[in-house]
């Protein structure tokens, strides 16, 4: 069980957090107006992380006292990671098969997983590297990633 | 009237085999991404800018702005069908959309979708032709000052009026604009704000961040729910189409309402979700047949409706005439533009006469030609959503890595992509606002510069947006309008109701895929 109160703080954590890194490199390169150089590089992005922070604590506090209504039932959750979780595989995969294969293995498993036809699966698993090549690098002539795998073999 | 003969020439401009050939694979790649859960008009057409590099800018416009046509039309199709709106722009479209089609109309409700649509379409066009190269003059003189006042006021009417609430919003905002500091600073050439990774000095795209922000995080909050497309029958019934744009003056009142507020809400980037919803709000509130809404009334489908596609259109008069974008996917057209190489703003109408005007007139028939397509295919793109969301998911995830990917040739960025969809996926559940993000993240470094050359010209002084009079009345209004939720709040207390629910209709809901009745 998710809260709507628990996503209201990590979201809160997460702004604040990305803004506090941002506000302590833009001070360290220099803020406010000199004659000499005009306005500091870190001035624009300090005020703007400076919000950041503050909307940040703001939201923080307002959404750890006053979360609505509305959470994450156990179900939900793993439906969210039986897409989330396979995703990040493919990703990870990505500089080791190349973009194309290693679509076509994630395709593979997520459909397998779900028991879809074998022949449909298979279909669908490998037409996927087939249509990107076809449509990216061979239409557009936008080269997609070989990875590993695809520079050892010379594709 | 010089405009209608620049108009003419834009027509001649489009009217060439190759360009109406763009205009309606556009329209058909539109009205897919627009169908399709998790592919939007931001993606779709942040999908396409590495394919028009190598095409001539008034060609690439065209391409792009007849697929954000086609996705706005294609959202409306599954809204009223299957109750699961494809753009979060076409929610509201659900409310008396689907009853309506349930009740045995879904002809009715989709004719009379698309003729408001296609009103609000029009108003928004004729808006941009009478007005956008007056503001673009009148921009003409505006200095440093000038300019910063007026990012200034869009992103103040984000905040003031844009519905989510105000300090999600600032944060949303700022995060964009943090993120457009990254990289180069753009006055000395040195790198800054790179925490510590080497390619983050060229900085982060707003493609990818659309690809994950919008991608990524709707297909984590449809996951969520196991819809099955339950749709009513799809067949379009020709006679019943023409009955009802025959009927459709009768609702001119709405149309006109509708319009307005599109057209506002267009302009002052308030983007077409906030528009659809406040012209439902406002319908609901006034309209004679108030007591019919949520039931498949057709005005409830007129307001929604006739807003989105009006404030969608008239989202470009801003981006062309001043270079700032008016919703989202304006911002990502405004990106592609500068890689074009071309400069978004009133230089436009002096040195790209074409393309402007090429833009204006093609928005004029690329209506008309998503207005036909979308009702000849609705059949076969009502098909696509029969196909098990568990298969679509991974083909879409598979398109926005690459999407996010060729806009570099770089690994990181997906990995990049893969955490702005995790934010996006909160910011979602959480109701924080999306476009405001990527809006800055597009033109950051814009607002930036104005400001600090502002700087150079006052000595640091901050009295300088206040110096003209037409500064200091944008300031003004700026100010203003970053004053008016903290006047509701009070008003609020003032009236004793404690801590009540903002206007609900007036507020973008995350997309949630409603449990479809029986």
């Amino acid at each position: 069980m998710v809260s709507r109160r628990f996503l209201e703080v990590l979201t809160a954590v997460i702004t604040g957090s990305f803004g506090t890194a941002i506000l302590a490199s833009s001070l360290a390169i220099g803020v406010g107006w000199t004659r000499a150089r005009g306005v500091g590089p870190g001035t624009f992005p300090a005020i703007a992380s400076a919000l950041i922070v503050a909307g940040s604590i703001y939201n923080l506090v307002r959404g750890a006292l006053h979360a609505g209504p509305g959470v994450l039932d156990a179900p939900q959750l793993n439906r969210i990671a039986a897409l989330f979780v396979p995703a990040l595989g493919f990703v990870a995969l990505i500089p080791l098969l190349g973009l194309h294969i290693a679509a076509g293995a994630y395709v593979f498993f997520v459909l397998w997983r779900r028991r879809l036809p074998m022949w449909k699966t298979l279909a669908i698993a490998v037409a996927t590297p087939f249509a990107l090549y076809s449509i990216f690098d061979w239409t557009f002539q936008v080269q997609l990633l070989r990875g590993l795998l695809g520079n050892a073999m010379g594709f | 009237m010089e405009n209608v003969h620049l108009l003419m020439h834009g027509f001649g401009i489009v009217l060439s085999l190759n360009h109406l050939g763009l205009m309606l694979v556009g329209v058909l790649m539109g009205i897919v991404v627009g169908v399709l859960p998790g592919l939007g008009a931001p993606n779709g057409v942040s999908l396409l800018l590495p394919l028009t590099f190598g095409m001539a800018p008034v060609s690439a416009i065209i391409l792009l702005s007849s697929m954000y046509w086609g996705a706005l039309f294609g959202g409306s199709v599954t809204s009223i069908l299957f109750n699961i709106p494809g753009e979060p722009s076409s929610v509201a479209t659900t409310f008396d959309g689907y009853p309506m089609a349930r009740d045995g109309r879904p002809t009715t409700a989709l004719a009379t979708a698309f003729s408001s649509a296609a009103f609000g379409a029009l108003v928004g066009v004729v808006l941009i032709t009478v007005l956008a190269s007056w503001i673009a003059q009148r921009a003409l003189e505006f200095g440093a000052p000038e300019y910063f006042a007026v990012y200034f006021l869009a992103f103040a009417s984000f905040i003031g009026v844009g519905g989510a609430k105000p300090m999600k919003t600032v944060v949303s905002l700022c995060i964009g604009f943090a993120i457009a500091a990254m990289g180069m600073d753009t006055v000395s050439g040195n790198a800054r704000l790179t925490l510590g990774v080497d390619e983050f000095v060229s900085g982060v795209s707003f493609v990818v961040a659309v690809m994950g922000l919008f991608g990524i995080g709707e297909l984590l909050v449809a996951s969520e729910e196991e819809f099955h497309a339950r749709g009513v029958a799809s067949r379009v019934e020709w006679r019943e189409v023409g009955r009802t744009i025959l009927h459709m003056p009768r609702h001119w009142v709405a149309l006109l309402r509708s319009a307005l507020v599109g057209c506002w809400m267009g302009i002052t980037p308030g983007g077409p979700t906030a528009a659809s919803f406040m012209s439902y709000g406002l319908a609901k509130r006034v309209s004679p047949r108030r007591a019919n809404f949520g039931k498949g009334e057709a005005e409830g489908i007129v307001a929604p409706e006739t807003a989105d596609h009006a404030a969608g259109t008239s989202a470009l008069l801003p981006m062309l005439a001043l270079g700032i974008p008016g919703s989202a996917t304006a911002a990502v057209m405004m990106g592609g533009l500068m890689i074009w190489g071309l400069n978004p703003g009133p230089m436009l109408f002096i040195e790209q006469k074409d393309f402007v005007w090429g833009l204006i007139a093609s928005m004029y028939l690329g209506n008309i030609v998503a207005v036909a397509m979308v009702l000849l295919t609705v059949p076969i793109f009502a098909a696509l959503m029969r196909v098990p969301f568990f298969i679509l998911a991974p083909l879409i995830l598979i398109v926005c890595t690459v999407g996010a990917y060729a806009e570099a040739n770089r690994y990181l960025d997906v990995i990049l992509m893969m955490g702005f969809g995790v934010l996006g996926y909160l910011f979602k559940k959480t109701d924080y606002p999306i476009s405001p993000l990527v809006l800055a993240i597009v033109i950051g470094n814009r607002a930036e510069d104005a400001f600090r050359q502002s700087m150079l010209m006052s000595k640091g002084g901050l009295g300088i947006f206040f110096e003209t009079p037409l500064a200091a009345t944008i300031s003004g209004i700026g100010i203003a309008l970053l004053l008016l939720p903290v006047l509701n709040a009070i008003v609020r207390r003032v009236r004793g109701v404690r801590d009540a629910t903002p206007v609900d209709d007036a507020r973008p809901i995350a997309r949630r895929a409603p449990s479809p009745r029986a």
